[in-house]
This record gives C-alpha cells, structure tokens and sequence, in this order.
C-alpha cells in the first residue's frame, strides 16, 4: 500500500467516525431504554407480547427516566411521597403541592386539522410536569402514525431559558372515550400523547412558552415550523371540584404469596378514582408476576373494580427494576406498579386487596430434536413423545405437524396488518403432571431456523392441552440439516386465588 | 481523531444472539447490545443526517423499534443485520420528510487537537467530500454499513440483498475506484 492509500483509508475512516453520541445523550437514552424495558416485556403476559408496540401505544408508553432523576435515588423520591401536604392529579401523578403553579385549562393551537394541546402543567418546588396531546395527524398513506420524539417539544422560560426534561413518556393514545362504545384495543389510536417531567422553574414564574417543532408533519407546514403556545401559570387552587377531600397515606400493608411480597406504599382515596402504588419483592427478575382479577372491598362489602387508564407521569419509580438486599444477605428484585381502581366510598373504614389470580413466569430448560420430511408440507407428521420436567411440573412433546396458518408481517416494507399463509410447525404438548399449586398457562418455542423475526403466527392453543404455545414459521432457506432442534424458552403459570390484604382507612 | 466512546462496561463474552435472546426478560442484556450498538448506530445516522439532534433523535427511534421488536427477532447471528436494517429504514423515512441534506463536514464536531491540525482534517475531509459526491446513494450507503457502522461484508450482503462474496467484490472495486480518483485529486 502505497502513502497516499494508506492516508486516504485513514481519512475515509476518521471521516466516518468523527461524531459520536453525547454522554448525556447516551446515558438518558439507556435509561429511558431500561424503563421501556420493563414495560414491554417484564410487565407483561406471555400471551401478550406479540402486541408490544400496541400495548405501548395504549399506555402512553415509552417512560424516559433520566439521569438527573436517576442519580438522586429511589429513596429520596419514595419519601417524598411521605410529604403531609400532598397532592394527586390524574395523569401527572402525586407531588408536593406547597407554592405549586398550575395551569387552569387546556390551552390549544388548531390548524390545517392538527391540534397541539397542552393539556396539564403543574410546576413544583420540586419539577414541573406537562401533558400533551396532538389530534389530527393525517394518516393516509402512512404506514402507521407518524412517530413524534420528545425532543420535537420545549417549554421555555420568557428569559428564553430552555428547560431540560428528565422523564418523558410518548406514544399514541385514544382520544377520551366516555361513549357506551369506546374502541377496540385492537385498533390503532390516532392521538398522540407524550408527558415530561423537566426540571423546577422559579417559584415567581408568570408563565413558559411550550414549542413544537413541527418538523413537517402538519399539511402545509415548512419543515422549520414551529407552534408556540404560552402557558399562564397561577397558584394551584386547593379545593376538590366535587368537595370530596383527597386522602392520602401509607398503610405499609404487606401480603406474602410463596416467595413473592406485594406491599402498599401509598393510597390515594380521591372523588373519581383509588390508587395504590405497590411493590413487588421478588426473590429473583423471571419470577416477575403478573396479578390479574383484583378489586377493592370495603368493610360494608361494596366492590371496587379495577379502572383502565392514561399512565400517570410518576408512575415508574426512578429505577424500576431495582434491587434490594434482605438482611440474610440474599438478593431481591423489586418493581413497582401503580393500580387504579373505583372511588371507595367516604365512609368505608377499612379496605381489602382482592387478587383473583397470579401469573408467575419461569424460565423452562431442554430441547427436543426431529428429523424434517424430505419435502415438508401441510399435514406432515412427526411423532416426538419425550418428557421434560418444566417449572415443577412434567410436560410431555407428544408430535410435531405442518399445517397451513395465517402470519402477520410486521415489516415497514409492507402494507399495516399484512397477512400471508404459511407453512407453519405446531408442537403437540401433553401435560402428564402440573406444576404445584397451579397449572401450565403458555410456553414459549424457539427454533434458529424458523424466521425471519418480522413474521409471527399466532400461538394456538394446545387442543390436549390448553396450554397456549407458540408456533414456529417453517423457511426452508433457513434450514441448514434436516436435524432440526427446538428449545423451549419461558412458561407462564396460572395460579387461582384469591389472595387479600387489608388495612384501615386512617381517621375513620 | 475523535473515536466511538465505550459508554459503560462491555461485556465480550457473549454473542449478540445470545443477549438478544436473554434481552427479553433481562434488561441488562439489552444494556449491554445497546452499550454495544449505540456508537455505530449513531456514526450511521450521523453520516446520513449530518444533524447532530436529528441523528439523536433518529437514534433514540432506531433502539425503540429494536426493543419493540425484539420479542420475534430469531437468532440467526445476524442481529448486526437485523439492526441496521431497522436504522436504514428509519433513516428513509427521515429523508422522505425532510429537504436535501448538507454534506457532513461542516456539521462535524471540532476536533480536540492544535488548531492547525484542524484545518487540515477539515481540507482532508472536504477532500474526500469532494470525491464522494460522485457516488451513488447505494454506493454511499455501502461505506456507511462498512465505515459507519463497522458491518462485516456479510452483515452487509444481508441488508443491501448481495451474497457476502458479491458485497465483498463491489466494496473492493468502489474502494479501489475512491483511491484512484484521491490520487488524481492530489495530482
């Protein structure tokens, strides 16, 4: 290699190399990532996973936690939930209300059909928190909603002062449903959602300057568009609308399931709605529970069910997947949720956690192996019959078959919602034995040579069975011997309660 | 020469295959492919953005998607693939809403060396810039995958839908042809 090749690969090089990501931007979007983490995958059911990205969307999703808020603990943070004068604001979250400015109604720019609206924004000592919303996207010709980052929205001081946020949450949300027929989960929202938390403002602030950079979105705009809404801020009016005082307080509750705690840090007692914040003490991060079926009962015997609802901008604690060490020196995950149920009634005295029923996942070891027909196609069978103890319990592959199944294609290349039939590989399971106190609800099937990743079937459920299990795209460009293998991955376990927890209503 | 910080502790024992296959119930796992990955992607998304906050953003998407998708990604040891995949396609999408991009070199972040060190990166770059400007877009994206990302030419052949010897043969000859024109350039 001559002087000037080797000065031109190492131009060519550095010249590809020569930006690189901030350490600020690197460690916000990890967090963030972690946060996102959690609640794609660990908070929810196997059977739900394949509907990720809508489950994301429904919540008001990605929860950005940033460094700022990660670096001053979880503890410092949990104990201001402690705070006597504290307040609740459905969708911003509970905080210290003392010398809180807040908005006093939404206020809205509307154009070409697209609405920016800021609809919440509450300043504390501590930070300030807003919720946004924009309606009117067009859709057509989109393959889904456009995707809106957090950083396309500012809030500036009149100083011209930008404030740095620390958590964001962005995705798309349904518009408010208070019709008997509200949409099927099913079906893509339209809105677009996003909340911050961003650092305090002074304590005299009048009022901020929220920014949307447009970026193009909006029919007719220019690419540097950019609409700008003032947002007047006054003192937080301490009174309920419905004159039905909020009541918070920390029952400091704790119910044990096996080697799982569940305890109840905080209750808000509100007009419109109850929320517990609750933790979950697991003795390892696969055993992560899902508990399904809960309701509130109070002591006259009134029912509280569950209520759906928009993610509150506190919800995740600043390290969601924390870990604590017991006295014993052994090693516990902890995550925390946040549940929303019907107003208990003023004059209830003492309340009771029901939980109907509980998922505990477990990892599930082994794998079986078949040798493929020469030339695979529907109806093809192969007998397996080999047992595996799995999760407690025994599990018996009693056959592999081809069969003809429908597969959902989730590439951007394709049209939304594509659909194609395929060949397909169903295992037949048999459940010789249950684990104890529960039974197989779905397990997960992994194949290297089934793929690629952006077309899934459905699972089936298991006609001997009932077990819900995975099925595996059959690609024969994929397949290098015709000795293939198959791993299971990870079981959920159906277990029936109920189990209860209850405590007294402080003062009553 | 300003090169990819290592953000946060590597882990070298294990696959990309395997901590996405773990990334699914562990986010560790995926810290550690995100620690991994975060450099290339955005050296990526920069060369094609030239936008320090558009490249954030893109990026910031770009590992969205991955763990959204993450649940039906199947281990073929392609997740590098698979990856810039996602990170091209995102990329389009920015640049069917956006107008014509500037070239790089004035969107670069100053070296931190002697001023005259400086100036002569820059006229090395704008050199460069200079030949560059008669490739193709496949072509430029070709040493995107290659420099930018740091893709093996298999990697590479999976996402531009070559063999790995046919990527190899086309990198070379796009090479070979960037010399010559350096060498007349200098002349």
């Amino acid at each position: 290699m001559n002087d000037d090749n080797a000065l031109f690969d190492s131009v060519l090089t550095d010249y590809f190399h020569a930006a690189s990501p901030s350490d600020f931007f690197a460690e916000t979007l990890e967090t963030r990532l972690a946060a996102a983490h959690l609640e794609a995958y660990v908070n929810l059911p196997m059977s739900r996973r394949s509907s990720v990205r809508l489950r994301l969307a429904v919540i008001g999703v990605v929860i950005a936690l940033g460094l700022a808020l990660a670096l001053i603990g979880p503890e410092r943070v949990w104990a201001a939930f402690q705070q006597f004068w504290q307040r609740y604001i459905p969708g911003i979250g509970l905080f210290e209300e003392t010398n809180a400015l807040s908005l006093g109604k939404p206020v809205a720019r509307t154009e070409a059909g697209v609405t920016f609206e800021v609809q919440e924004f509450v300043a504390t000592q501590e930070d300030t928190r807003m919720r946004i919303v924009i309606r009117g996207l067009p859709l057509q010709g989109m393959p889904e909603v456009p995707h809106i980052s957090p950083e396309a929205i500012i809030v500036e001081r009149l100083d011209g002062k930008r404030l740095r946020w620390n958590t964001a949450f962005y995705g798309r949300v349904w518009p408010p449903c208070e019709a008997a027929e509200c949409p099927e989960l099913e079906e893509e929202p339209t809105d677009y959602g996003l909340g911050y938390i961003l650092e305090a403002l002074p304590p005299d602030t009048e009022s901020v300057y929220v920014i949307w950079n447009v970026n193009g979105l909006v029919p007719g705009s220019e690419w540097s568009d950019r609409w700008v809404l003032e947002i007047p801020l006054s003192p937080l009016v301490e009174t309920e609308a419905s004159g039905f005082e909020q009541l918070i307080y920390s029952p400091e509750a704790v119910l044990s399931i096996d080697d799982m705690r569940l305890s109840i840090k905080n209750v808000v007692q509100a007009s419109d709605r109850t929320v517990l914040d609750v933790t979950w003490s697991m003795p390892r991060l696969e055993a992560v529970a899902q508990a399904s079926e809960m309701a509130l009962i109070d002591d006259q015997g009134r029912r509280y069910t569950l209520l759906p609802g928009a993610m509150d901008l506190d919800e995740v604690s600043p390290d969601p997947i924390a870990i604590a060490t017991e006295p014993s020196g052994s090693r516990r995950h902890l995550r925390n949720e946040r549940w929303t149920f019907e107003p208990v009634a003023p004059d209830a005295i003492t309340v009771t956690l029901q939980i109907g029923t509980m998922y505990p996942r477990a990892d599930a070891e082994g794998s079986f192996a078949f040798d493929l027909p020469a030339q695979p196609q529907e109806g093809d069978f192969v007998p397996i019959d080999q047992t595996f103890e799995v999760a407690g319990g025994v599990l018996r592959v009693a056959s592999v078959r081809f069969v003809s199944g429908t597969v959902v294609i989730d590439s951007r290349d394709a049209p939304p919602t594509s659909r194609k039939d395929q060949l397909l590989v169903e295992v037949e399971l048999d459940v010789m034995e249950q684990p104890p106190d529960g039974r197989y609800e779905s397990i997960i099937l992994e194949a290297g040579w089934s793929g690629p990743s952006w077309i899934y079937p459905d699972p089936i459920s298991s006609e001997s069975s009932g077990i819900m299990v995975t099925r595996l795209v059959f690609d024969p460009d994929r397949i290098w011997s015709n000795h293939v293998q198959i791993h299971f991955g990870e079981v959920t376990i159906y277990r029936e309660g109920p189990w209860t927890l209850s405590w007294d209503v402080p003062g009553r | 020469m300003k090169r990819g910080k290592n953000h946060g502790l590597e882990d070298h024992t294990s696959s990309d295959d395997e901590l996405a296959i773990r990334a699914r119930g562990d986010p560790s796992a995926f810290g550690l492919l995100y620690r991994r990955y975060l450099d290339r992607v955005y050296c990526y998304v920069f060369s094609k953005t030239a936008d320090p906050a558009i490249a954030e953003e893109l990026t910031s998407s770009i590992f969205m998607d991955v763990l959204e998708g993450l649940h039906r990604y199947n281990p073929r040891g392609t997740f590098a693939a698979w990856l810039f995949t996602i990170a091209q396609r995102r990329c389009a999408d920015f640049h069917r809403s956006s107008p014509p991009l500037p070239l790089l070199v004035e969107a670069l972040p100053t070296f931190e060396g002697q001023p005259e060190d400086e100036m002569v990166r820059k006229d090395l770059f704008l050199r460069l810039e200079g030949i560059l400007t008669s490739l193709s877009e496949e072509e430029l994206n070709m040493l995107r995958l290659r420099y930018a990302a740091d893709l093996s030419h298999a990697a590479i052949g999976q996402i531009i839908g070559k063999s790995e010897a046919a990527t190899k043969m086309a990198l070379s000859r796009l090479i070979r042809r960037l010399r010559a024109l350096w060498e007349i350039d200098d002349e």
